[in-house]
């Protein structure tokens, strides 16, 4: 038996698949691997795969978490080969570490997560910062939510950690810090609506990608591959 | 454009991942090397084109070949058909984006006759002109598949008609195109036609000239071009084992119909149901051997990583090596989490012992299909099942564990009474007392569900019911209403098809050529994905026929004569119509005909006219 975590990426060529074709996918890659899959007990057996929080559709990101459970012990680089070998274009598998059994769930340690947003940006870059900090200081920021029983408002602004107007070699971009996993999640689309509302400033197509996700301890933010091992 | 679409369409529309490509075991070849170009267009949307066999054959087998190339193109679901509209973006192929029209060659599929105004929509958001006169320099516009054998309807559309085994002649008719392709999208059309015309199995209907009687019927259908044959045969492919068979098929990210590998254990079924168009037109059986099965499978496993291994065919459970099969498959591969599944099951108690054996999570309810519910009108169609047979079905699969049993029925068929209807309703209400009983026995709090499913029959071409009428709709509904107030009891659950759809269905399955223009004219008036309940529309139908003066019960409720010349006799599918005709007549008289694969020849001479022959290499097993 052994416990592993997978830092993968996924990229444009698989931006629109969803959580659940991501993982049916990833199933794939380890059964035409052959790597042995570790099954759950009782009826209806699946393999023991858990994943960081849910990527939105249409959403790329350069570090997506999975914790796998293998029934034998194979060498990390053997694996790592293996599933290069199998992974389609725009699956990037990264970095693999074993982790201890008593690790816990990604989806349960893992409370934060930046996005970029790049794409052509209505505003200056000075216009850009004042809206920002104008809608920071805000104490309630409501966007709507569709439910299972209708819409109802949330209030996103205690999940948002940081929202800045940044720059690179490529143009600028929006970059924000956001609450995420079991305890909540705040999408990049519903800060985009907020800011929008706020003072107008519009992304044209979009394009969003998840850049980190982290495990915030009160004081430092850490990576899930050093987290568990 | 692909940029533009990923970042300005696709975002904007349900399913992105329907248009996205990429797929594992995609094969994207370089446009400029290739001599002739194929798109492939299932007039449906992705997820149910994404499940059919024959596209994963022909795209293995064409793109195995340096100079052809076989790309995908689904029919857009209506808001992405709204987005490439207002944008004016040709319908494109999933492989490398290139417009329908650049293509030297557009195969459609013709899985259902619900399919045909969607077909008018692809070739329309294709930007390309809709009749085949229209299109003097192609793209070079091709059906295939088993609404071919009477294609009729759809004859001014196309170009030619591919009938039969597609993998034993597409790639002769690719050759044959290659001598006249002329740059992009363009081909010499008028030579190649010709030359296409001499391959058995091409049908080109404009080389054919049909002429009507006062009444509606055909006179004569007569070939106007030097080229033509008189009546043109299907292929067949003779040895089913030594045939190409795609170990690498293309694995879908998003949840497809059938989402798993597909092992394709035989073609062809002669058990010789008369209302079933598969039973007749695919003869005769042609099964693999378990050994080149056992191969396939682990190419499958080792190419795709599915969960699942389905045993396809039109009676996977009459595979004459079905049992070793199953368990040479679950010993190999239940360990590595792959399951096996049985997508059909015959009416008994060894098909359920195979179900027993492969579904070790008793999830979903067991189906089976009696067809009809009296033992008088089950010897009428043929259906050689006797009450017994369902009986001790049922009993074994709630001995089994099973909770929940579909029974599939059919109304509306040839000379059936109230009679027959009622015993519909006494069957399935005596399956549930089975159930209580068999539950009740073992102890278990869960009670037993039977679904009765009941569709309305459709006489289809080359069938010995071509001849007969559908039931009225009127009718139909008396019947569907009476079923409903004898199946009223707790644990049953009465589901019936749609009538409309089911009358146009017959109208299309037996129609002649004059209804192409109520095809176009449906399509016009705002039809389209006709088999989707959400969209099917009967109004714009009905407005339809009455635009173009078609009567559709001319096609759907008359009883044809027996030397009447239909629509589709000039098409040659093997089965001579003396043999419908014979098995019309034992219909009436209520006497069964044989299987022919273990009890002796029949009679419908398609081994001895096409030099083919029933290939077993198991030994019968037991029914029961
Ligand atoms: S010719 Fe005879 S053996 Fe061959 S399929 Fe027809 S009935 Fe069966």
């Amino acid at each position: 038996m052994q416990l592993i975590r997978i830092k993968f990426a996924k990229g444009e060529e698989l931006r629109f698949l969803s959580h659940l074709d991501l993982m049916r996918t990833v199933q794939r890659i380890f059964r035409r691997a052959r790597l042995p899959l570790a099954y759950s007990q009782g009826f209806n057996p699946h393999p023991k795969i858990a994943y960081s929080p849910a990527l939105p559709v249409g959403v790329t990101s350069d570090t997506e978490y999975l914790d796998v459970e293998l029934a034998e012990k194979l060498q990390l680089r053997e694996i790592k080969k293996k599933l290069v070998e199998q992974s389609p274009p725009g699956l990037e598998i990264k970095e693999l570490v074993e982790i201890k059994p008593e690790a816990r769930a990604l989806n349960v340690v893992i409370n934060r997560a930046e996005y970029e947003v790049r794409g052509d940006i209505n505003i200056s870059r000075d216009q850009c910062a004042a809206c920002l900090e104008k809608l920071l200081a805000k104490r309630e920021i409501l966007v709507k939510k569709t439910t299972k029983k209708g819409m109802k408002e949330k209030n996103i602004r205690p999940g948002i950690f940081n929202l800045e107007c940044a720059e690179d070699q490529s143009g600028p971009y929006l970059k924000m810090l956001v609450l995420a996993g079991s305890l909540g999640n705040v999408r990049p689309e519903q800060v985009l609506e907020a800011i929008d509302k706020e003072c107008a400033l519009r992304v044209d197509t979009p394009r969003i990608k998840r850049t980190g996700l982290y495990i915030f301890d009160g004081e430092r933010y850490l990576s899930p591959l050093a987290e568990g091992c | 454009m692909q940029q533009y679409i990923r970042d300005r369409i696709l975002p904007t529309v349900q399913k992105p991942a329907r248009y996205m490509g990429n797929e594992w075991n995609i094969v994207k070849k370089s446009w400029e090397d290739v001599k002739v170009k194929m798109a492939f267009a299932f007039p449906d949307v992705y997820e149910v084109g994404m499940s059919h066999l024959g596209l994963q054959i022909l795209y293995g087998l064409v793109n195995e070949q340096p100079d052809f190339l076989l790309e995908r193109v689904f029919a857009p679901w209506v808001d992405m058909e709204e987005r490439l509209r207002k944008k004016e973006i040709p319908l494109f192929s999933l492989e490398s984006y290139h417009p329908l029209k650049d293509f030297h060659v557009i195969g459609f599929t013709l899985q259902y006759e619900m399919s045909y105004t969607n077909i008018l929509n692809m070739l329309n958001m294709a930007q390309l002109p809709l009749l085949s006169e229209e299109r003097p320099h192609g793209p070079l516009v091709i059906g295939g598949g088993p609404c071919a054998v009477n294609p009729e309807p759809l004859a001014p559309f196309f170009d030619c008609f591919l009938l039969g085994d597609s993998e034993e002649m597409l790639l002769e008719v690719l050759e044959v195109v290659g001598k006249y392709v002329e740059g992009e999208g363009k081909v010499r059309k008028e030579p190649l036609l010709k030359e296409l015309a001499g391959i058995q199995g091409v049908y080109v209907p404009s080389f054919y000239r049909v002429q009507y009687r006062e009444d509606g019927t055909v006179d004569n259908v007569t070939p106007v071009n030097e080229a033509a044959p008189e009546r043109v045969k299907r292929r067949v492919l003779d040895d089913l084992d030594r045939s190409y068979f795609p170990v690498k098929p293309i694995v879908p990210y998003t949840e497809v119909v059938h989402d798993r590998m597909m092992l394709e254990v035989m073609r062809g079924c002669t058990r010789g149901c008369r209302f079933c168009q598969a039973g007749m037109v695919y003869r005769p059986v042609r099964e693999r051997r378990m050994e080149t099965l056992l191969k396939q499978a682990e190419e499958l496993v080792a190419h795709t990583g599915h969960e699942e291994i389905s045993l396809t065919s039109l009676s996977t459970a009459d595979y004459s090596c079905v049992r070793p099969l199953i368990s040479t498959l679950l010993d190999t591969y239940q360990d590595r989490g792959i399951n096996v599944a049985l997508p059909s099951l015959r009416v008994d108690a060894f098909s359920v012992d195979l179900a027993r054996e492969v579904q070790k999570v008793r999830k979903s309810g067991l189906t089976f299909a009696p067809e009809a519910g009296s033992q008088r009108l089950r010897d009428v169609i043929n259906k050689n099942v006797r009450e017994e047979d369902l009986l001790s079905a049922v009993t074994g699969a709630f001995k089994a564990g099973w909770t929940g049993i579909k029974l599939y029925f059919m109304i509306g068929l040839p000379t059936e009474t109230e009679g027959d209807l009622l015993e519909i309703a006494r069957l399935a209400k005596e399956v549930l007392a089975i159930g209580r009983r068999e539950l009740k026995e073992q102890g278990k709090k869960a009670k037993p569900t039977v679904t009765v499913s009941v569709s309305s029959f459709v006489p289809k071409a080359h069938t010995p019911f071509q001849f007969e009428p559908q039931d009225d709709r009127q009718v139909l509904k008396e019947k569907q209403e009476l079923l409903a107030r004898h199946l009223r009891e707790k644990g049953l659950k009465f589901k019936w098809h749609n009538r409309e759809m089911s009358f146009l269905e017959a109208v299309f399955a037996r129609g002649s050529r004059k209804l192409a223009g109520t095809i176009l004219a449906a399509w016009k008036n705002g039809c389209r994905f006709d088999s989707w309940e959400e969209h099917f529309n009967f109004d714009r139908w009905q407005a339809a026929f009455e635009q173009t003066g078609v009567n559709p019960d001319f096609f759907a409720n008359r009883r044809v004569d027996y030397d009447e010349v239909l629509p589709w006799d000039h098409i040659d599918v093997g089965v001579s119509k003396r043999y419908l005709i014979k098995e019309h007549r034992r219909a009436i008289e209520e006497s069964t005909t044989s299987d022919c694969r273990w009890d002796g020849c029949t009679g419908c001479a398609i081994c001895q006219r096409f030099g083919v022959d029933n290939r077993l290499w198991g030994e019968r097993h037991a029914t029961d």
